[in-house]
């Protein structure tokens, strides 16, 4: 058995082997000779208090050992996304960051994304604050259960690397609460083949709603669909941003749920199913992900999603193109929702200096391409999209994604929760075939009674 | 010297101490688990309780709120229609496939096995079978009606059908809860009044209105009063399938306790409501006592 002292130390003093353990390691490896020398001194150490000072190896990349954190033995709870927290670029994160700083012991637990709020808020509430938390920074910041950070980025110094969008994401009455991880937004997915069958033209970057739905009803009596439709909050959001719409009224204090412009596109996009009968019906809250499975198996001409679909969309073998979204009701206005996430600190954590340097990591660059390149999630760092080959991004189907993230911002009604469930239900109610401005009208009269 | 005082327990104390050192840790559990939660919602009920903790005594203020507030109501009585619906299709299946597994029929003792399954399967494994089965565009449900030409329904889409499917959901589960309780309540009833009946040339519906539902009545009042009592405490099917929607049309009010109190962060408020509904669920089950005993 080979025996690494460096790692054995490592182990001792975060806790994680006993000293009962430790003998056992040190007489299976070299019998009781062992116990002189190295094993003895390990052994002294084990029950001494006198923090080790001492930070580990940082690979090329990472931020150099913060020798504020170093001290005193420290758990750091980390709970982060179920389709993150097991990847290889975080496991691997784990383990770096355990080598620097050998004394703190990353907790990382997980949740699906929808179940994360209650994770965070019971923790909360509970007095138990989780040290790092994975979802949207600003949200928590608004309801007063993240810690803000000003202090620990004006320490950094590294704002200015970041996407100027990116950090909307943390950002709540000029305050920040956390570090984006990562960004993306929602744009246009088409099948050429189908749209060859109905001989309907291609959507492009200056198609507005009209001219869109001119030839999505080319696909009207066919046995697949024009468009896979989606009542997600998000994700309408986006579609009524494309029209130039924003639910919140400027200074982000209240909502402006039925405007004209949000109105106009939602009408558009959900007479698509119960009027114009082109469209797929929408997928319940916990199947958001169906209209990106029947673009897969070839069921519909068109989608709206984000990146992540990408790579499911280049295994299923569909012909597909891609573009920005639909330039509005008449080609003057440009946007969509960005998407993606932070990682932000629990109110009243005690760790908050070794949590901002684990969320400093996750942005690292090494880690960031990691991220791009293994999981299709996008960097927040600028300079990475300099060479969009370094982030394995040089695919010409994420040109038109790269050219929309410019003009994409945040789903910010998520931080007045009755605004969202209100337009939430404005949404759904349109797409079952009342009349948009009716629901939303609906919608707004809600928001109004919860004092938004 | 040092005396040290004895304790002196009465005959009646010592002849009950063992009980009370039996009862002891399963009251404790009853008292952490139940009694004091219970306690901590009416206190919490009485404050502007959020997130970050309370911010001041507030009264009967929440309560006032609870009698103002449409969407209670409006949850109060989709609550009360699943309650009726399932109830009702679920203790007639049950009585009827009850019927069919006393009698010697093929397969019969493959069935007494199966039947039972649903019950002892997570009520969110049964519900996310559920909403796949009821999915629109990939499901089991629209699949065969489309086989049979005729059009796909939106199960759990559309506000007019998303509760009738709930209810189907909780029926189904309510048939196979219920069976052997009827089942066993079947087998006990008098043999000698289905003969005298017979002698009397009733058929086998007289003989089922007229003997069995009056002989199982209070099994009937039981499982009765326990669906409505589960009834109310209906989510997981909810969170599986509809999320309360669409549009408010699956709103019952454990899911509008759960959206006010974790969603919208109004703590105190949420207490009130659930207090609100534990007086409501007690007049109700009295009414039904009472009811039973005229």
């Amino acid at each position: 058995m080979e025996l690494n002292l460096d790692e054995l130390e490592r182990l001792v003093m975060t806790g994680r082997m006993s000293r009962r353990q430790l003998i056992r390691h040190l007489l299976e490896a070299g019998g009781v000779a062992a116990l002189i020398g190295p094993g003895a001194a390990l052994l002294a150490g084990c029950g001494q208090s006198t923090p080790n000072n001492a930070g580990g190896p940082v690979p090329s990349g990472y931020p150099a050992v913060n020798n504020n954190i170093t001290g005193n033995k420290i758990t750091l709870q980390v709970l982060l996304a179920a389709d993150y927290y097991n990847q290889p670029p975080f496991v691997d994160l784990y383990a770096n960051f355990m080598k620097a700083y050998p004394n703190i012991n990353l907790q990382v637990s997980n949740a699906v994304w929808e179940d994360i709020p209650t994770k965070v808020k019971t923790a909360a509430l509970g007095g138990v604050p989780v040290d790092v938390a994975h979802q949207h920074a600003f949200v928590y910041g608004h309801i007063g259960v993240a810690e803000p950070v000003d202090d620990l980025w004006t320490k950094w110094g590294k704002i200015s690397t970041f996407l100027p969008n990116s950090l909307q994401d943390v950002t709540w009455a000029g305050k920040k609460y956390g570090i984006p991880l990562d960004v993306n937004c929602l744009f246009t997915f088409y099948n050429k083949d189908l749209f060859d069958q109905v001989k309907a033209t291609y959507p492009t970057a200056t198609t507005t709603y009209p001219q869109l739905l001119t030839e999505l009803l080319k696909f009207k009596g066919q046995t697949f669909k024009a468009i896979g439709l989606s009542n997600s909050a998000w994700g309408n959001s986006g579609l009524a941003r494309a029209n130039g719409g924003d639910l919140l009224k400027g200074d982000e204090t209240g909502v402006q749920i039925n405007s004209a412009n949000v109105v106009a596109a939602l009408k558009w996009n959900s007479e698509l199913g119960w009027k114009y009968q082109i469209g797929t019906s929408p997928a319940p809250t916990k199947r958001q992900d169906e209209p990106g499975f029947l673009f897969e198996a070839k069921q519909v001409g068109l989608l709206f999603t984000g990146p992540w679909d990408l790579p499911d969309i280049k295994k299923s073998g569909v012909n597909f193109g891609s573009t920005e979204l639909p330039k509005g009701l008449d080609g003057s206005t440009n946007g969509s929702v960005q998407g993606g996430g932070s990682l932000f600190v629990g109110k009243g954590s005690k760790n908050r200096e070794a949590a901002f340097e684990f969320m400093k990591w996750c942005v690292a660059k090494p880690h960031q391409i990691r991220m791009a390149k293994e999981m299709a999630r996008w960097p927040v760092i600028a300079d990475l999209y300099t060479d969009p080959a370094t982030i394995g991004a040089n695919d010409p189907a994420l040109a038109p994604y790269f050219n929309q993230l410019k003009y994409a911002k945040p789903y910010k009604l998520e931080a007045f929760p009755e605004g969202d469930k209100a337009w939430s239900d404005g949404v759904a109610a349109a797409y079952n075939g009342t009349d948009a401005q009716k629901a939303l009208d609906a919608a707004q009269a809600t928001a109004a009674k919860a004092g938004l | 010297m040092i005396l040290h005082p004895r304790v002196v327990l009465s005959p009646r104390a010592r002849r009950h101490l063992g009980a009370y050192l039996f009862i002891g840790p399963a009251l404790f559990l009853l008292v952490l688990f139940n009694i004091w939660p219970a306690v901590y919602t009416a206190w919490l009920s009485l404050q502007d309780y959020g997130i970050l903790g309370s911010n001041g005594f507030v009264g009967l203020r929440n309560y006032a709120h609870v009698l103002g507030d449409s969407e209670f109501w409006h949850s109060l009585l989709v609550t009360s229609v699943y309650a009726a619906g399932s109830a009702a299709l679920g203790l007639a299946g049950a009585l009827g496939l009850a019927v069919l597994v006393t009698r010697r029929l093929p397969f019969m003792g493959w069935f007494r096995v199966l039947y039972f399954v649903p019950s002892v399967t997570s009520l969110f494994v049964n519900a996310t079978i559920f909403s796949w089965m009821m999915d629109y565009n990939l499901g089991l449900f629209n699949y065969w009606l489309t086989s049979l030409h005729w059009q796909r329904i939106p199960w759990v889409q559309q506000a007019s059908w998303a509760l009738f499917s709930i209810i189907l959901v909780g029926a189904w589960g309510g048939v196979s809860y219920n069976l052997p309780i009827y089942a066993a309540a079947l087998g006990s009833v008098n043999r000698d009044l289905y003969e005298a009946a017979a002698l009397d040339g009733a058929n086998g519906w007289q003989k089922f209105w007229s003997i069995t539902l009056p002989a199982i009545a209070p099994i009937t009042r039981y499982t009765v009063i326990l669906a409505i009592i589960g009834s109310f405490q209906l989510i997981a099917s909810i969170d599986a399938l509809t999320g309360g929607g669409p549009e408010n049309a699956t709103m019952v009010t454990i899911k509008y306790i759960q959206t006010q109190g974790w969603e919208f962060l109004h703590f105190g408020y949420a207490s009130a409501i659930t207090l609100f509904l534990l007086v409501f669920l007690l007049v109700v089950t009295w009414l039904q006592l009472r009811s039973g005993r005229e």
